[in-house]
């Protein structure tokens, strides 16, 4: 074997790993269905990943959900959504995706994000934020958040577009640019 | 370079003193070299001037880009970290052969450009994920790259990076696990840690005598600190005393048992090319990391004893072996262990008591006969070599 193809065909793995990621990142965002839910508690965070804020969902409140008491740590769950305004709610909590297949359920996990305190994560709990992007979880309660996600019918989900106060972000950090 | 030169000044002057050159061949000897240092003192300037200028305009460009990089759109910005990736690596290809110290350079920047183009395609789409996956994947699909350069700066990255994905991955699985859980957590890191070590040992005795011989030396550099370091955190008394309500023991230590059962398999594969003998070492070493995991599993107020035992004990082998093979390195690495050790347990027992003067007496008075002991068999050992070169 030429020693050049050797060398690519050791490379190359890396690239079609990242590859993946971005393509089957893109697949879930032009193939899933949109939903809008609600954001409480955002807040800023920094660390070796970026800057981004923490998107806790409204249907992750394990308080508000009916069975949610019992799930333990770590339990993966898939939480039934129907649209509603300003966002859609969450109905039901199952332990595999519906049989409905017009049913929109998005693939959660329980976590304890501090002692004695849990709550269902779904993967699209962060919206990065460019180092000189305002930060919309100030002033602390100030601002309306809506997570545009897409979900496909195996319950993955990808964050599509932060909504604040209505608008996209990008939209809302020129305006409070000026 | 003048430091090279100085040794090598240095290493002549003894050859001399001993006999071995005259002084008129240590003259020429001494001659010849100097000018080839400082032949190589000239490229090296060059080379990194160059290098400097290369790299500020790369970071300026890279500065650039990070400034505008909202204004992109999506493909843009892939096209962009693809490209720029891919261009590194066409490079490190390309100057292998004619400047290779620059092409490992760059192809070494290609490997740990895997963990930015991840982290920049994330941002793009908002990913997180609760497993550090990526790198996993990041280490694995780099060994490919480290065998067909044969380059010992990736293996340094992938060994690295493989290391600290373990620790990450397995704290991961603990923090996910019901319940309080942080002691047995620790023991499933150290004894995942003395695997790992098993297993760098048992690959190092597969790269001796093969192409890969000068991976060896690189394979067995993180296990003696981390030989130390993995005994030596489970030697703490206080969170094994505690009695607790029962914990999901066999959870806890599945990633230790993963790691073992890796291990041996590496294990059994240097030892069936290479000989037990070969793999003794990483044996040894995968025993004790069982020893401590039984203990973790049936009998937890045993653990600081025995990691205590394995810690010291270790430090004084350690020592022997650099006796043995006259390694100076092993042996203060040893002793340096076996020394901060001792302090250690003292500020853990006996910070307060009276006992704490006669232990540091006893301590104190082991050391220095263990000096008195080495320092001689060190005379010895060079007495035997002088009257073996005449």
């Amino acid at each position: 074997m030429k020693p050049a193809l050797r060398h690519a065909l050791a490379v190359l793995p890396s690239f079609v790993a990242v590859a993946f990621i971005a393509f089957d990142s893109e697949r879930v965002l032009r193939t899933g269905t949109e939903v809008r839910l609600a954001v409480r508690a955002p807040e800023l965070q920094q660390d070796g990943s970026g800057r981004y804020v923490r998107l806790p969902l409204a249907i992750g409140d394990l308080a508000t959900l009916a069975g949610g008491a019992a799930l333990a740590t770590g339990d993966e769950v898939f939480v039934r959504v129907e649209p509603g305004e300003p966002a859609w709610r969450a109905v039901e909590l199952l332990h595999a995706p519906p049989a409905d297949e017009h049913a929109v359920a998005l693939r959660g996990r329980v976590v304890e994000v501090r002692v004695g305190t849990r709550e269902l994560v779904f993967d699209v709990d962060r919206y990065f934020l460019p180092d000189r992007g305002a930060d919309p979880s100030l002033p602390s309660g100030a601002h309306a958040l809506v997570a545009v996600v897409r979900v496909t019918p195996s319950g993955a989900c990808g964050l599509a577009e932060l909504l604040v106060d209505g608008v996209p972000w990008s939209e809302w950090d020129a305006r409070a640019a000026h | 370079m003048a430091r090279l030169g100085f040794r090598i000044e240095s290493a002549l002057d003894e050859l001399e003193r001993d006999g071995t050159l005259s002084n008129v061949q240590r003259a020429v000897v001494s001659e010849r070299v100097g000018r080839a240092v400082r032949a190589g003192l000239g490229f090296d300037l060059v080379a990194i001037v160059a290098t400097l200028g290369a790299v500020l305009v790369a970071a300026g460009v890279l500065y650039l880009l990070g400034y505008h990089w909202g204004d992109f759109s999506k493909g843009g910005k892939l096209a962009l970290v693809f490209g720029i990736w891919a261009a590194v690596h066409a490079g490190g290809y390309a100057l292998l052969e004619r400047r290779p110290f620059v092409g490992r350079a760059l192809t070494l920047v290609g490997v740990l450009a895997f963990g930015g183009a991840t982290s920049l395609v994330a941002q793009m789409y908002h990913l997180s994920a609760r497993y550090p996956w990526s790198v996993l994947a990041w280490w694995v699909l780099a060994i490919p790259i480290a065998l067909v350069t044969r380059s010992r700066a990736v293996l340094v990255a992938v060994v690295g990076v493989a290391l600290f994905w373990c620790m990450w991955h397995v704290g991961v699985w603990i923090e996910e696990l019901p319940g309080a859980h942080d002691r047995e957590g620790v023991a499933s890191i150290a004894v995942v840690v003395l695997a790992a070590c098993a297993a760098l040992l048992a690959l190092a005795a597969l790269a001796e005598r093969s192409r890969f011989e000068a991976f060896a030396a690189i394979l067995c550099a993180p296990v003696l600190p981390l030989l130390f370091l993995a005994p030596l955190v489970l030697a703490f008394h206080p969170p094994w005393s505690r009695t607790e309500t029962a914990v999901d023991l066999v959870a806890v230590l599945v990633p230790a048992t993963i790691g073992v059962v890796a291990a041996a398999l590496v294990l059994g594969t240097a030892s069936a090319r290479r000989g037990v003998r070969a793999a003794l070492e990483g044996w040894i070493v995968l025993g004790v990391a069982l020893l401590l995991a039984a203990c973790a599993l049936l009998a937890p107020v045993a653990v600081p004893a025995v990691a205590n035992l394995a810690y010291f004990a270790g430090a004084l082998f350690v020592v022997t072996l650099g006796v043995r093979a006259a390694r100076p390195v092993l042996v203060n690495a040893g002793v340096l262990a076996f020394v901060v050790g001792a302090i250690i347990r003292y500020f853990e027992y006996l910070f307060s008591r009276l006992e704490g003067a006669y232990a540091f007496l006893a301590t104190g008075a082991i050391l220095l006969l263990g000096a008195f002991v080495f320092e001689n068999r060190r005379r010895a050992l060079k007495r035997r070599l002088a009257e073996g070169a005449r």
